[in-house]
């Protein structure tokens, strides 16, 4: 039995729940780096490019935070998920960027995933990966179906609205349909931006407390947001930022919530592009911010902004309420 | 319509040759200026990393002077310059033009792609525009052979900035050409003219790669003009982006299946960057293996900063550099790049590669 770290970072929470699966059915042992803390940052910071976003600076630190304690560092090489759609250039060449950066590391495993260029890949580096942990091709089968079956139910959870945390632990939604917010915000961010709370300065929970309804891209499903992403552009090639793009266009029909705050990390580049594009379509629409962080982002700035945000909506809400309550007087 | 396009060195020359060959009215727009990196940064997500800003520029400024088409590339599976035009056509939009983008798709078919637009801009028939592409094609390939000698006459020239000079007439010349006969005319007359600038012969300059990221590589006006100040420092500068490489790879070996391209970067690569990064990404890595091992005194990388395919090869940089102990300036660039702090940083990398390398020789001698 081998112990497999996988670094509490960047895809983390988008399948997590599958990785833990597949490695457990192949009887090896998970082990998660810590929650994120300052001394995790810090060893980030120092050994990534300095000019890199800070999920990657992040993604570094939790690398180190695992040396030691694992036999093998789980790494894999997201080049395309979807046929003629693509990751950001850093999360390709993730695995050879660890190498590059963090001295004295456990072996990597990586597994390549490109359906557009080389769908064959996949299979062959599991394979290799097999044989690397001495598991069968049986073996291997059964524990990447077991590993699908954890997605798919991660994702089950994800859409009942639990957040991303909640539904990596896998509790059942105690949360019944909320009534008692003031409002709802859309939070449309890749999810390592604002899942991570220390990251995040807690985002979510500030939210929370100011009154607010908070919910995700991920609430959605993949299938119906990558269709409505066309009617904002045809042309995104990012399945991340393209997931983003769908769940605006979704709210900006729906009118299912009240803003929409997108937050993406200094120095990204597709959301450089993406999110100006759906700034622009939503802003005369719906009210819309954007937040841009980095590891100089401070607590304050955030929580004036979200203030400033949420008051406004509030207060627009209020009013309109008074309107309609007075033209129904005079009806 | 009147046809517009973004610069990028001296590109400008043969896209006006194809569009004028093709009866379309051209507006080159004015060259990259301070003016037009202001009007881009202004009007640009500033997020978005210095080519997005300043082809915004050159579309703003074209379109003042009447341009109302613009021809682009995009396409899936490369950087962000795929997106570019999707965000740039809806900034145009907002700011009240109406302007159209003439696409073409170049993450596949690049040839068919290209012909299928310049038939569908022109109406005018296939031969037509073959012949077309190809006055463009030649004019491109002189002008990188001319930069080619350019570079190696340089740093050995008496009079400094002759070559220079010399160079920028015959380029002057080529922006007034119009047939096949006349380009190659007048190249082989440049070319002659700048070999018989007077040269140094007894100097041995110092051997520099440039590398990174496309564009700024080939738009001076990104980097202070880094390849003239090398030059004049003494260095015998060698680039591996041409425009001439790029079409002829992604327009014709690419075609009939002739998988080449930086190949043997790649493989040089394979043991830091085992992957295709999008961009120039990977050959930046390869190269720079593959210069240390022909001897180059050093490496100078050169990308806009935020550049995904560059950053992720400025994290294996470090390590090639001391595996096969080659020096390497990676230089970011932006719009708050000053020529000062540029100027100073060149002098300080040929002063250590120079001093490296008479080191060096006195070891031997020893």
């Amino acid at each position: 039995m081998a112990r497999i770290g996988i670094p509490r970072a960047l895809f983390y929470y988008d399948y997590f729940p599958l990785w833990q699966a597949f490695f457990t059915a192949l009887g090896h042992q998970v082990v998660v780096s810590d929650a994120t803390n300052k001394g995790i940052l810090e060893d980030g910071i120092k050994r990534a490019v300095d000019e890199t976003c800070l999920p990657v600076k992040l993604y570094m630190g939790h690398v180190q935070n695992l040396r030691g304690r694992v036999d093998y560092l789980f790494i894999p090489r997201l080049v395309s998920l979807e046929e003629k759609h693509f990751s950001c250039p850093k999360f390709i060449g993730l695995p050879d960027m660890v190498r590059g950066s963090v001295p004295n590391l456990p072996p990597i495993l990586d597994v390549t995933v490109d359906v557009t260029d080389n769908k064959k890949l996949t299979r062959s580096s599991l394979l290799e990966l097999g044989k690397l942990l001495g598991a069968s091709q049986g073996q291997l089968g059964e524990a990447y179906q077991a590993g699908l079956q954890a997605h798919r139910s991660y994702r089950a959870r994800l859409k009942q609205g639990l957040t991303h945390a909640e539904a990596i632990r896998g509790s059942t939604p105690a949360k019944t349909a909320a009534t008692d917010y003031l409002l709802r915000v859309a939070l449309l961010s890749h999810p390592y931006n604002i899942c991570d709370s220390w990251v995040s300065n807690n985002l979510i929970g500030k939210l929370q407390k100011m009154g607010a309804d908070v919910t995700t891209a991920d609430a959605l499903s993949l299938g119906y947001l990558r269709q409505k992403a066309n009617s904002l552009s045809d042309q995104i090639f990012w399945t991340f930022e393209k997931k983003l793009a769908g769940a605006a266009m979704h709210y900006l029909e729906t009118r299912e919530v009240d803003g929409i705050i997108l937050v993406m990390a200094f120095e990204c580049g597709p959301d450089s592009l993406v999110t100006e594009l759906i700034e622009r379509e939503v802003r005369d629409r719906l009210p819309v911010m954007t937040l841009c962080m980095d590891e100089h982002t401070g607590e304050a700035g955030i929580v004036t902004r979200l203030e400033a945000f949420v008051d406004m909506i509030v207060r627009q809400k209020s009013r309109q309420e008074a309107a309609a309550a007075k033209e129904w007087a005079q009806a | 319509m009147k046809i517009s396009f973004p610069h990028m060195g001296n590109l400008y020359i043969p896209l006006t040759l194809l569009f004028s060959s093709l009866g379309l009215e051209v507006v080159v727009p004015p060259p990259i200026s301070k003016e037009t990196m202001n009007l881009g940064v202004k009007y640009s997500p500033e997020g978005a990393c210095l080519p997005f800003k300043l082809t915004l520029g050159n579309f703003l400024e074209a379109a003042a002077l009447g341009a109302d088409t613009f021809f682009m590339a995009q396409g899936y599976g490369l950087c962000r310059f795929g997106f570019y035009t999707e965000v740039q056509q809806k900034i145009m939009r907002e700011l009240g033009y109406e302007t159209n983008m003439a696409l073409v798709n170049i993450s596949q078919n690049v040839l068919q792609n290209l012909l299928r637009k310049l038939k569908e801009l022109s109406g005018k028939s296939q031969l037509q525009v073959l012949g077309a592409v190809r006055l463009a094609l030649v004019a491109i390939k002189v002008l990188d052979d001319l930069e080619k000698l350019l570079y190696q006459v340089r740093p050995r020239e008496l009079r400094k900035g002759e070559s220079t000079k010399v160079h920028q007439k015959t380029v002057d010349r080529l922006a007034q050409a119009s047939s096949v006969s006349e380009i190659r005319r007048i190249g082989s007359e440049g070319m002659k003219e700048l070999a018989a600038v007077g040269q140094d012969p007894a100097r041995t300059p110092l051997r520099v790669g440039i590398l990174g990221e496309f564009y700024v590589v080939l738009e001076p006006f990104t980097s202070s003009d880094v390849e003239r100040r090398l030059g004049e420092m003494g260095v015998e500068i060698t680039k591996y982006l041409y425009a001439s490489d790029w079409v002829s790879f992604h327009m014709f070996m690419k075609l009939f299946k002739v998988f080449k391209e930086h190949k043997s970067a790649a493989e040089a690569a394979r043991p830091y960057l085992a992957y295709n990064v999008s961009g120039d990404g990977l050959q930046t890595v390869g190269q720079t293996i593959l210069c240390a091992e022909e001897g180059f005194d050093g490496i100078v990388q050169l990308y806009p900063f935020t550049c995904m395919p560059e950053i992720v090869a400025k994290h294996m940089l470090p390590k090639v550099s001391d595996d096969f102990r080659i020096p390497v300036l990676s230089l970011g660039l932006d719009e708050h790049s000053g020529n000062a702090g540029f100027i100073t940083r060149l002098e300080a990398f040929t002063d250590l590669i120079n001093r490296r390398k008479s080191l060096r020789r006195l070891e031997v001698a020893k």
